[in-house]
């Protein structure tokens, strides 16, 4: 067990500098976690001491965003300094990710999800914004030819545009419930008016 | 194995159908990661490995214009008690649709065993310590890739940022030891020993001194940026001076070598454009030429 915990232990490190600070600090509680030799102690301390460690931690840091960040890219301009903390917050809740783009993305739009439903997050376009860029997500995983009905509460083609250019904050977008049919047609998103349910 | 030599490639991303629309014949090869072109659903799912339309329109398109090599990030090779034989069969799929002239990997550890489907990732590609235990347990996965898919196999150098201490062998001595073994080859990555240079203070050209050159498959060679006090190997669009001049001494030594390979990452597109991408191809081709100008002989026949 014990080169198998070594490496667990190296992983929880690296995903965590409070965890790093902790050895420092305050070893046995993070040594009781996992089983290992003498040896493999003295080398996770030789590690945590090593100022390299810092950029190992931020490298998980950016590997980690870059899913979201690259697939949820509106949402994330929408959500500007609150991203990070929300970001951080989504980490300790998923503390063992696949990193499959797929997953950690989906992952993550539930994760907002639930906290726009609760109030927790009051962006008023946010709920649009990210049901479009999850639709996307998913169909990017599925044969051309699959849809997403999308009902939005406000011109959505206005709302990215504004996200665009940096406009949104002042602009007055009024309310327009529309509904969209989303899908792929040659490598592209296509958004066509829905017929009313 | 007689692996024919290719030349220069560049590494798949998405900033690529573009260019290679106009410029693909400039290139002897495309280097693709496999795992970008299709998501793994999970252990236990049929299928388990869904391609994905668009990615796999894309490789069909190349494969009909060049030769591929494949470049896994998937097979962990460093992780203890776990071995995805699954994933490898269906590399091997892969390869017997596309035919790749090799395929790599690295010497780390990625993916950590859990008992769902899916693995943990650890988000970073963390070297292993150089320690015999580990010599044995890479060299029976290498033995068990090599016989399942019968291309060579490359195993690439590390980036590190901290170093383990009391370690049973250097870097070098490890990776000799596992080609003496079980006779993998190696990619050799000029920007990693120049990104250890700048961070450790090794010195890149001992390192190449040490390592046994006649293993030396492909070259990788990058750019990379400054970060919080570090230089990190972040592809960040052209290669410094430092690792053309490093990429030339290495060449000088490598007389097996079948590629060079330049990787950037897409987001570097914009500072790169057609032209500065067909200047490291240039650049790359003109140290290719200097030591290895003279074509396969059946290429002359
Ligand atoms: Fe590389």
């Amino acid at each position: 067990m014990s080169a198998r915990d070594f490496q667990l232990a190296i992983a929880s490190l690296i995903a965590s500098p409070e965890t790093c600070c902790e050895i420092l600090t305050e070893e046995e509680p993070f040594f009781t976690r996992f089983s290992l030799t003498e040896k493999e102690k003295l080398r996770l301390h030789g590690i945590v001491r090593q100022r390299g460690i810092s950029a190992c931690c931020s490298l998980y840091r950016m590997n980690r965003i870059t899913p979201v960040y690259s697939q949820l890219s509106n949402t994330c301009m929408l959500l500007k300094d609150e991203l990070v903390p929300l970001v951080e917050e989504f980490w300790l809740h998923l503390t063992k990710p696949s990193l499959q783009f797929k997953e950690e993305v989906l992952e993550f739009g539930a994760f907002l999800t639930n906290k726009i439903s609760t109030g927790a997050i009051c962006q008023p376009y946010l709920k649009e914004v990210l049901q479009l860029e999850i639709a996307m997500n998913e169909l990017s995983y599925l044969p051309e030819g699959e849809h997403r009905i999308l009902t939005f509460e406000h011109d959505i083609f206005f709302v990215l545009r504004a996200l665009a250019d940096g406009s949104l904050d002042d602009a007055d977008v009024p309310p327009s419930v529309c509904r969209y049919k989303i899908y792929i047609n040659n490598d592209k998103v296509e958004m066509e008016p829905a017929e009313a349910e | 194995m007689n692996t024919e030599q290719l030349g220069i490639g560049i590494l798949y991303n998405a900033a690529l159908p573009e260019y290679l629309k106009e410029h693909f014949e400039q290139l002897d090869y495309i280097e693709i990661i496999p795992d970008m072109f299709w998501s793994d659903e999970g252990r236990g799912k049929n299928p388990r490995f869904r391609p994905l339309p668009k990615w796999m329109r894309q490789l069909d398109w190349i494969a009909g214009r060049l030769p591929l090599v494949a470049h896994n990030i998937g097979i962990s090779i460093g992780t203890i008690d776990y071995f995805d034989e699954e994933y490898i069969r269906f590399m091997q799929k892969m390869h017997e649709r596309y035919q790749f002239k090799w395929h790599s990997d690295h010497l780390s550890f990625l993916k950590l065993p859990t008992k769902g489907p899916h693995d943990h990732n650890a988000g970073i590609a963390i070297p292993v310590p150089y320690d015999e235990e580990y010599l044995e347990m890479i060299g029976k996965k290498v033995d068990f890739i090599q016989s399942t898919i019968e291309i060579p196999f490359l195993l690439e150098n590390n980036v590190y940022f901290v170093e383990y201490p009391e370690q049973d062998y250097t870097e070098t001595a490890f990776v000799n030891k596992l080609v003496k073994g079980h006779h993998c080859n190696i990619l050799l990555d000029i920007h990693n020993l120049y990104t250890n240079a700048i961070n450790q203070g090794t010195c890149a050209r001992t390192y190449i001194d040490e390592l046994d050159m006649s293993a030396v498959m492909e070259m990788h060679i990058a750019g990379g940026n400054d970060m919080n006090g570090f230089y990190m190997d972040s592809h960040a669009g052209p290669c410094p001076d430092e690792v053309w001049e490093l990429l030339d001494y290495a060449v000088s030594k490598a007389p097996n070598l079948r590629g060079i390979t330049f990787e950037f990452h897409e987001s570097y597109f914009p500072l790169l454009q057609f032209g500065g991408l067909n200047r490291q191809i240039e650049l790359a081709r003109n140290t290719w030429n200097k030591y290895h100008h003279k074509k396969p002989a059946y290429e002359c026949a």
